[in-house]
């Protein structure tokens, strides 16, 4: 029925030649070219000032939208700046931008030095899983820059000392929920303190397709950057997302039902416990040529090589994540359609959230729509209660209870996403990924429940509140 | 060691992809100055898709689809000879000449 | 010995498969029972019908659409919906794929007992899909087809009288073309691809009731069902592009199941900002179809056919040189579009 869907002309895209005009470069107009970006070609002398103006729009763009593009200084103090370093190409590159834009060694103008305030930089390391630890060569690295460099382990998401740390609420209960009832009640923790490293796997070991379990620790890094933002004070972290690497995120996103919240895939706020943080991408613009360009002219060693993903030792058997398959379809996109990479980030700027968000996720505190897990539930049969209840009657009949059971849990609080990564079942090599399986710790789960990243937490709504100390109030305030 | 039947071109690895070649960052390589034929394409001077042929199977131990896809480099790797972007020099089809240096910089992983 | 299996619905009868959409086993009554419940479900929650209401199917023949008018009969039946009910079929003129698959339809006819309208884009349009092709070639030729068929489908539609066109169009159909509109860039279509119903301005209205149904689960009822349908794929094959996006999804779908409906999610998620502006609809000058310009696709399509430019139709450049082109005598043009309003009702076919 596909073909019932006139398609437009761009439907054709025919393979155009590399480049446009000459191999003469865009700008001086004299030199042979060196590089094609775009079907344009630049020199080797004129490629760094572009780059570097390319930086520089795109992060005024995000940091001050309604600022003048130059001149008059700003007169509200610079934010701080995190960088979150995941040690890829893009992060190095990164790294670099900022120094030689904004220190005071670097080749930018006074007053454009005075866009950022402090700079720092983090690196989450998720070596507790067996990837190879980056830690010494980005902190050789940020010290040859003169860059304050944190590592937050990547299993303190579930350590209990890091919610106090960070100024996180630590008053509540680590938070367990029973993922065989499609509201993700919470249940009492059985399992007593354990360590941190063994409670990660067990989360990531009870998440019920192995597609989750990257997605799930790319939640998990951006929460461990966002709270570590806060709690130094940097209004503003910084990352190193290309636009090959925006477009992935912005389908994968689309692939996890996540489209209320697809602008913030490209620029967000959000709203921590001790002030809002704002994530900028000032290298979404650029290609991975010019990445690689900067790389090689600059001279730039990366420390986590090729095949040194963290999802690696995390890959289930027997096929790909939804993660892996968007990764090759865009980069395989980029060689046949090279428009197609920039029109979905375009596209992604154009689109507004279709209703007035009803509540932040609690897991990854993005905006989250009112319903949108009971809307889930709606859209496939899974029980039949009625069947039971009205057995004498006409068996057909549709059913008029909530597809959701009553009982309150988790599922009220999630967006569509995170509900998705912890219901949805089936697919590819279905629990199946062996640095899981083996070395799992001590926690028993059916009995313990899944358990949770320390800032999800069993809040009591208002109305619950009253009702428990209801008969202590003297009047109704 | 070179003569007329070889030739000899210099190596670059960066951004990661190093890690494929004994994480050397520069490689003096002599390889033979006429490519044999293969799959459609007759014997011929060296090319950079014989190179690449080469590479894959002479340098590359394993992991090879981190670095070639088909007889091409795997997508999001820079190919630069002598400075310049092959795309400007022919791709594939560019014919090597003694003491080239060719550069392949990986880009994809990261963020 | 293990106890044996029983299916996760009823918990009594033995399962017969693993439902694609939520991996469940269950028995071929449940299967049936929960497959037209949802679809139930989807036609009551958006509200889509009102009794009297007169509805047309498209009926190409197709598992989609055989399997549609199937589903309908029983809905319609069983849940009192009071719907006066059409099969109307579009004959594109591709030998050995239309003409075959229309004796599906015919045979549907018969078993339902549906009125059916048969109209060809050779009535319509004075062109075949044969002879486009072999004017143009294959390249283009999806656009002929699909601009053609929209029109057909409404002008037939009209010709019954009838007030709403329903479509096979399926859950895995929506959530590609989602993903396409994001990749094209196409903010109009990427607004309106997943509505359940759409209606232009002066034009009937069209329902996907499949909305929520995966294919596979489609063909699994048809199978179950022994339901009669043509399969054959178009012989002159669509672009390239929205195969890579097919496969994609095919591969996403394998990966988690739920990606499809998550996809659909997604896109009822978002709307354009207010910073894009969409034409406004007119109707056409020639043949009085909606259009966005002052001739709608299908004229300007025809009216290259008819000057032998066809492969210029296509994009805004062109359409110049196609206006300087004298027109050939006797040039062929679509007969006016008149379109009953409720008020005063065309005579019954």
């Amino acid at each position: 029925m596909s073909c019932d869907a006139p398609p437009s002309t761009e439907d054709l895209m025919p393979r155009r030649s590399r480049y446009d005009r000459g191999q003469t470069c865009i700008k001086c107009k004299s030199q042979r070219g060196n590089l094609v970006i775009k079907h344009t070609v630049y020199c080797s002398s004129c490629l760094p000032a572009m780059l570097v103006r390319k930086f520089r729009r795109a992060l005024s763009t995000s940091l001050d939208p309604a600022a003048p593009s130059r001149g008059t200084p700003s007169r509200t103090p610079p934010p701080d700046v995190i960088l979150g370093l995941s040690g890829g190409p893009s992060s190095v590159v990164l790294l670099d931008l900022v120094w030689k834009c904004f220190s005071a060694q670097g080749s930018g103008r006074k007053d454009e030095r005075r866009q950022v305030g402090k700079v720092r930089a983090v690196h989450i390391d998720w070596s507790c899983l067996g990837r190879a630890s980056l830690v010494e060569s980005l902190k050789e690295n940020c010290d040859h820059y003169g860059i304050d460099f944190t590592v937050v382990r990547g299993e303190e998401a579930f350590e209990p000392a890091w919610r106090n740390a960070v100024g996180l609420d630590g008053s509540a209960a680590d938070a367990h929920i029973d993922l065989s009832s499609a509201r993700l009640p919470f249940v009492p923790s059985l399992a007593g303190p354990s360590d941190p490293v063994a409670t990660l796997r067990a989360h990531l070991r009870s998440l019920p397709t192995p597609t989750s379990v990257p997605a799930t620790l790319h939640t998990l890094t951006r929460l461990l950057l966002l709270h570590t933002a806060s709690s130094s004070d940097c209004s503003v972290l910084m990352l190193g997302t290309s636009l090959p690497r925006l477009s992935i995120d912005l389908l994968e996103t689309v692939a996890y039902g996540g489209g209320f919240a697809l602008g913030a895939e490209r620029e967000e706020i959000v709203r921590t416990s001790r002030g809002d943080v704002k994530i900028v991408r000032p290298l979404r613009d650029w290609s991975l040529k010019e990445l690689g360009w900067w790389l090689y002219s600059r001279q730039l060693s990366v420390p986590r090589g090729v095949n040194g993903k963290p999802t690696q030792a995390l890959a289930p058997t027997g096929g790909k994540t939804i993660g892996k398959l968007t990764e090759d379809f865009v980069i395989g996109l980029e060689r046949d359609y090279p428009s197609t990479v920039s029109t979905i980030s375009k596209t992604a700027a154009k689109v507004v959230p279709a209703e007035e968000a009803a509540y932040t996720c609690a897991y990854c505190l993005r905006p989250a729509q009112k319903d949108a897990t009971r809307w889930k539930a709606g859209t496939a049969i899974m029980s039949l209660p009625f069947l039971i209840t009205n057995a004498a009657t006409d068996p057909l009949t549709p059913p008029k209870t909530p597809p959701l059971p009553a009982e309150k849990g988790l599922a009220d609080s999630l967006c569509y996403s995170c509900y998705t990564h912890l219901t949805a079942r089936g697919g590819t090599g279905a629990g199946k990924i062996p640095a899981l399986a083996s070395n799992g710790g001590l926690v028993t789960l059916g009995e313990a429940g899944m358990p949770m990243p320390v800032w999800v937490q069993q809040k009591l709504t208002e109305e619950e509140m009253r009702e428990s100390i209801g008969g202590f109030l003297l009047e109704d305030e | 060691m070179e003569d007329e039947k070889t030739i000899t071109v210099k190596l670059v690895f960066g951004g990661g992809v190093e890690v494929l070649f004994s994480n050397k960052r520069n490689q003096s390589i002599t390889i033979p100055a006429q490519a044999p034929a293969s799959g459609s394409h007759p014997s011929r001077p060296a090319d950079l898709r014989y190179l690449i042929l080469w590479m894959s199977e002479s340098l590359l131990t394993d992991r090879k689809e981190l670095f070639v896809d088909g007889e091409t480099v795997r997508p999001g790797i820079l190919v630069l000879v002598n400075d310049t972007d092959w795309e400007l020099e022919g791709e594939l089809d560019y014919e090597l000449q003694k003491g080239d240096e060719v550069v392949f910089i990986s880009t994809l992983h990261g963020g | 010995m293990a106890p044996p299996r029983t299916c996760a619905l009823c918990q009594t009868a033995r399962p017969i498969v693993r439902r694609p959409k939520t991996g469940q086993q269950v028995c071929k009554e449940c299967f049936f029972h929960v497959f037209e419940t949802e679809v139930h479900n989807t036609i009551m929650s958006a509200k889509l019908f009102k009794p009297g209401d007169r509805v047309a199917i498209g009926a190409s023949g197709g598992k989609d659409s055989t399997v549609l008018a199937h589903v309908m009969k029983v809905l319609n039946d069983r849940y009192d919906y009071g719907l006066e009910m059409y099969l109307l079929s579009i004959d594109e003129g591709i030998t050995g794929y239309r003409d075959d698959s229309l004796e599906s339809v015919k045979r549907n006819q018969q078993e339902y007992g549906l009125p059916l309208k048969i109209l060809s884009y050779d009535e319509l349009y004075g062109w075949t899909m044969d002879a486009i092709v072999e004017q143009i070639g294959r390249k283009n030729n999806c656009t002929f087809c699909g601009v053609f068929r929209r029109q057909a489908l409404d002008r037939g539609a009209a010709a019954l009288n009838v007030d709403h066109i329903v479509t096979g169009h399926n859950a895995d159909d929506i959530a590609e073309t989602v993903l396409m509109n994001i990749m094209r860039g196409d903010i109009a279509r990427l607004g309106r691809c997943t509505l359940i119903c759409t209606q232009g301005e002066d034009s009937i209205k069209r329902s996907k009731p499949f909305k929520y149904a995966y294919e596979k689960e489609i063909v699994m009822y048809a199978y179950f069902k022994k339901l009669d349908y043509f399969s054959t794929e178009c012989i002159y094959s669509p672009d390239a592009y929205r195969g890579h996006a097919r496969v994609f999804l095919k591969d996403l779908e394998a990966a988690r199941p739920s990606a499809i409906i998550d996809i659909i999610h997604s896109g009822e998620a978002f709307q354009i900002g207010e910073a894009v502006e969409l034409k406004a609809q007119q109707t056409c000058k020639r043949c009085g179809y909606m259009s966005s310009n002052d001739l709608c696709k299908a004229c300007t399509l025809l009216e290259s056919l008819e000057k032998g430019m066809a492969k210029l139709a296509t994009g805004d450049r062109n359409r110049r040189r196609l206006d300087e082109e004298p027109a050939p005598e006797n040039m062929r043009t679509i007969p006016m579009f008149h379109r009953a309003t409720p008020a005063e009702p065309a005579a019954a076919p």
